[in-house]
């Protein structure tokens, strides 16, 4: 869980560490993971691009590129959907989903 | 490059509903196109990414999911219904129709463009385009101009020297004003030249400089070019190398026919 969201949750108030932790009136930042769709062939950009210029230790990358039954559900069940993971580290706290725009139009329906 | 910056967005519980009857709405008037069913979500699989929720989403080279008919704008259309800040981001903001520049804000869902008001706008735009059409076609009709000699005379106007526009440009241009209007206010543009408060480019890309530089060869790369280019000059001239003549002994091939040929 995010830092600034569990002391917001236990004392009610901001860190004030983060200058921008306010948005739209409220301190409640979501724990949420966040996504990037883009091309199949843009992945591994997005993937080295954010090794590179993000703050190594704080973030868990993970790309999800086959639409295939069986290979989603390990992805899903045994890293973004179990606690134990290393994506879901506590030590990391923002978690990036990188998806392929054609991948998410064959889980589509 | 153009980003498209959104309010923070609720995320419903309701996207599907919402979806079907935007999709409806749109395609009121194109029955045909109207194939797309969509699941209930008790019939959603658990492990795909339309059963999480999202703090942010970044679509990439969102200018490939501008059509509104398409499986990738339904998908990211879902998808921009389950985060919180949506952002699409392209650097090749083509366009073919008013409607594609309306999908692409829809995709950010900024108020301007999501919303059940904005479907019936679009809906009222895409009318107003295609009675500005239906009304050139009958007037040229009226002038007594043949089929083929109106879609000529239609495409030669294009590529001629602007003049009076007909209706149907009004309606493209008054109608295109208003759409990029309104992802002017919520998009932030970035270029090469784009500078920061301080001055300095956002952009720390170097600006492109192309020398071309020759480069002397090695006293060894120089006799294999040599050797290659001599190889080459007597092939073509008609003769056969002794390389070439002594890989060809042991088999049967045109050039050891026409080697013995010139033996004899």
């Amino acid at each position: 869980m995010d830092i600034g969201h569990l002391h917001y949750k236990t004392h009610n108030e901001c860190t004030g560490l983060v200058a921008t932790c306010t948005y739209s009136g409220s301190h409640d930042i979501p724990d949420l993971m966040s996504t990037i769709a883009c091309p199949p062939p843009l992945v591994d950009q997005w993937l080295e691009q954010a090794h590179r210029f993000l703050m190594p230790g704080l973030w868990s990358i993970m790309p999800h590129l086959s639409a295939r039954e069986d290979q989603r559900k390990v992805l899903f069940s045994e890293h973004v959907h179990n606690s134990s993971s290393d994506f879901n580290n506590v030590d990391r706290r923002y978690q990036i989903l990188v998806v392929s725009t054609s991948v998410s139009a064959q889980c589509f329906l | 490059m153009l980003s498209v910056f959104c309010e923070v967005q609720p995320i419903s519980d309701i996207s599907l509903q919402a979806l079907a009857l935007e999709h409806e709405l749109t395609n009121r008037n194109k029955s045909k196109l109207g194939y797309f069913t969509y699941p209930t979500p008790a019939s959603r699989d658990l492990h795909t990414i339309f059963s999480e929720e999202f703090l942010l989403a970044i679509v990439d080279e969102a200018h490939q999911a501008r059509k509104h008919t398409s499986k990738v704008y339904q998908a990211l259309r879902d998808l921009a219904f389950r985060t919180k800040f949506p952002v699409i981001v392209t650097a090749t903001p083509i366009i073919q129709s008013v409607m594609d520049a309306f999908n692409m804000g829809r995709l950010g869902r900024h108020k301007e463009f999501d919303g059940e008001g904005n479907n019936q706008l679009i809906v009222d735009i895409c009318a107003s385009i295609r009675s500005a059409q239906h009304k050139r076609r009958q007037n040229q009709k009226g002038e007594g101009t043949a089929r083929l000699a109106r879609g000529l005379r239609n495409g030669l106007a294009l590529q001629s020297a602007p003049g009076p526009l007909d209706t149907y440009q009004e309606a493209l241009a008054k109608h295109g004003r208003d759409i990029g209007k309104r992802l002017g206010d919520c998009g932030i543009r970035r270029t090469i030249e784009s500078v920061d408060n301080l001055g300095n480019p956002i952009i720390h890309l170097p600006r492109p400089n192309i020398r071309i530089l020759a480069v002397p060869l090695y006293d060894v790369e120089r006799k294999w070019h040599m050797d290659r280019y001599a190889v080459e000059r007597e092939r073509r001239a008609g003769g056969v190398s002794a390389k070439r003549n002594s890989v060809c002994d042991n088999c049967i091939c045109p050039s050891r026919a026409k080697s013995a040929n010139f033996v004899i």
